[in-house]
């Protein structure tokens, strides 16, 4: 079904928009959310959560694109389960190292306040980078893949790609630097 | 919120147009149907993180003299194995597949999950005597291991003696009931099945297949009630057959590579059968699963491992910048890896100037051995730097040694083994044990792709949980394979990774 009839069906309050929203898009809210969370009935609950999450906010939300709409509610419910429960739960998701990796590009000494002005700064610093390193950063941060499927993916080794990632978030701490935002 | 969350919040927050899309998984890791044949094995190999082990141990209950000459009145039957549901990946494309259907998944997920849980799910204190035998036996046990490499398998031998207990009587059953922990038959009857379902995997994803089986003689009579226990209450095959005819023995044979699928060839083709058995006895454990986190095969280099005997040239399998549980010990540190669905492997590592031999000697190490330590602690989690070689070791142990100390007498001395469960024995009639060999194999494998190994000294001192560690399994060291629901099934010692 084309992603129009799926949102025509959240906003004529038919339940088949989740039935359709699942077979056209289940396996990849899936896949995000087991990148994050690397546990089967979590996985399960988190993509459950996001149907009913794009229930109650389709509409007034009318997405452009209903991948990245499902994938974003996905990854931030995955995300807020991870928090709460990492203390408790043993971890094999690649949030945590991916958090790892973050910190390298953002210290602590300022706390950051606004996330919206971080979030313009990003997308601006992202535009100016190859759309390769783009998209690996994002294959990495966003979607949280393995290094090892995104070295899959474009056929280089895991070396290369923890290498460009590493660059990318050298130059990403420098812009920030020089934007002023942190460090 | 610290600072790098924020970061990752507003990553979430990237306007759509920059956010590509999702690239589709090449080839599923859905695992490979193992068929049982040797011929397969190394393309099944190549499928798994963590290579398969199998324990075959044999129990010749064997006579000075023949007692009697009846007429065969074979009693077989063929044991019929749990059947657990598959694993929803085993069974339909993973995750990330261009054919998922959520519905399917979803269905076959509940129905793995509950089949898990009914296996799981054994009456409350079932392992409380296997837990006693664990504490009584793993340090006699690890003292065998010397500077060659070791492997012991406790649940198997737990498994094999419970069957002996119950073709024993008198003083003789009495002393192996003390060893397994249990104070009378019926209780070991209950805890040998329930033992023997919680720590069955046979879901198409993990494999933890146990099987067990007895072999009599066509010379003599057995009590069918005790055989049929046997064969209802522990899950065994039953066979009867004359011991001195050699198809009879290669059926013996062919049933031990069928358990095993082959691994203990080498070990099996050795085994035959004293004319004057009475009964064999045979417990076997089948074990495979993938690494939670796996290893990349482009990342593999040879590296130098210091044996006991001088510096051999082996492959060691890398991991960089993982999460893993870890704690360090007093003279050892450990790690532990997750085994996809179906338990973990630990592997301790002593402190430089610390033996294998010193550690297993010393009381708080075993107990640390034998403890799954279902709540972590002290295990916490950390980054890891890992450098583990790739290792096939295999062991084979005749026990009867360790059981003596361990307090078995009579079932060995032939004037006063008691196996009047089994037959009738009369006062003259002189039954005893005559052999108890375990032969148990485990591999380590790892698949994937390249990077540098780093071979720097391990951080001993107790760190906090963010600090990140360094392993480098470069001397001799201990490793143990839990199952699912955390019973020690191998316990070993890899001195030479090469031998």
């Amino acid at each position: 079904m084309e992603d129009k009839s799926i949102i025509e069906l959240y906003f004529q309050r038919d339940e088949k928009a989740i039935k359709e929203s699942q077979n056209k898009y289940g396996s990849y809210c899936r896949a995000i959310a087991h990148n994050i969370l690397h546990s089967k009935e979590d996985t399960e609950e988190c993509v459950n959560d996001t149907w009913l999450r794009s229930w109650n906010s389709m509409p007034p939300d009318k997405p452009n694109r209903l991948s990245v709409y499902f994938g974003r509610i996905t990854r931030n419910l995955a995300i807020d389960r991870y928090r709460k429960e990492r203390s408790m739960k043993h971890g094999g998701g690649q949030i945590a190292i991916c958090l790892d990796e973050l910190s390298e590009c953002i210290g602590e000494s300022t706390p950051i306040e606004d996330t919206v002005a971080l979030k313009d700064l990003l997308s601006k610093f992202l535009l100016s980078l190859p759309e390769k390193n783009r998209h690996i950063f994002l294959f990495r941060y966003w979607y949280m893949m393995p290094v090892s499927d995104i070295a899959d993916h474009y056929e280089m080794t895991s070396d290369a790609v923890k290498m460009l990632l590493m660059r990318t978030r050298k130059k990403l701490e420098e812009y920030l630097k020089k934007e002023g935002s942190e460090k | 919120m610290k600072n790098e969350d924020k970061l990752l919040d507003a990553i979430g927050m990237i306007d759509e147009e920059l956010i590509p899309e999702m690239p589709k998984a090449k080839e599923s890791a859905a695992p490979v149907k193992h068929k049982k044949t040797g011929k397969s094995r190394k393309a099944f190999w190549i499928e798994i993180g963590i290579a398969a082990a199998a324990v075959i141990l044999v129990v010749a209950i064997a006579l000075p003299k023949v007692l009697y000459k009846k007429k065969n009145r074979a009693v077989k039957a063929e044991a019929v194995y749990p059947e657990m549901a598959k694993c929803p990946e085993a069974v339909s494309p993973v995750l990330r597949g261009d054919d998922y259907d959520p519905d399917a998944y979803r269905e076959q997920y509940e129905k793995w999950w509950a089949s898990r849980e009914e296996f799981r799910n054994q009456p409350e204190g079932y392992a409380d005597g296997f837990k006693k035998f664990l504490e009584k036996s793993t340090g006699t046990f690890a003292e065998e291991a010397e500077d060659k490499n070791f492997v012991y398998s406790p649940l198997s031998l737990y498994l094999c003696m419970c069957m002996v207990a119950e073709a024993a009587d008198g003083n003789t059953r009495q002393e192996i009931l003390d060893l397994l922990g249990v104070s009378d038959i019926e209780t070991l009857r209950t805890a040998s099945k329930a033992l023997f379902l919680a720590n069955y995997v046979d879901d198409g994803a993990g494999k933890c297949l146990l099987a067990n089986s007895i072999w009599m003689s066509d010379h003599f009579e057995y009590k069918n009630d005790t055989v049929e226990r046997i064969a209802t209450e522990y899950l065994a095959s039953v066979f009867s057959g004359d011991p001195e005819d050699e198809k009879y023995v290669e059926e013996f044979r062919n049933w031990l590579n069928r358990q095993t699928d082959g691994l203990l060839t080498d070990y099996v083709d050795d085994l035959g059968m004293d004319p004057n058995l009475l009964l064999m006895v045979a417990s076997t454990i089948n074990y495979s699963g993938k690494w939670e986190m796996r290893f990349h095969e482009d990342e593999t280099k040879p590296g130098t491992f210091h044996a006991p005997t001088g510096d051999v040239t082996c492959d060691f399998m890398n991991m960089e910048y993982e999460k893993f549980y870890c704690c360090t010990g007093d003279g050892y540190t450990a790690i532990e890896l997750p085994v996809s669905g179906n338990g973990k492997m630990r592997l301790i590592l002593p402190d430089q100037g610390t033996s294998v031999q010193e550690l297993m000697k010393e009381g708080d190490f075993i107990g640390f051995l034998n403890d799954n330590h279902p709540h972590n602690d002290p295990f916490y989690e950390a980054m890891v730097d890992l450098s583990l070689p790739k290792f096939d070791v295999s062991y084979k142990n005749d026990m009867i040694d360790e059981l003596r100390k361990l307090g078995i007498k009579d079932a060995f001395d032939e004037n006063r083994g008691n196996f009047g469960s089994i037959t009738d024995q009369g006062p003259n009639d002189k039954i005893y044990v005559k052999q108890v060999e375990q032969d148990v194999r485990v591999m380590i494998d790892e698949e994937g792709v390249k990077g540098a190994a780093i071979t720097i000294a391990m951080a001993v001192a107790q760190c906090a949980p963010s600090d990140k560690y360094t392993f480098v399994f470069d001397r001799p060291f201990i490793f143990e394979v839990f199952s699912d629901t955390g019973a020690p099934l191998f316990v070993g010692v890899v001195n030479d990774p090469t031998a």
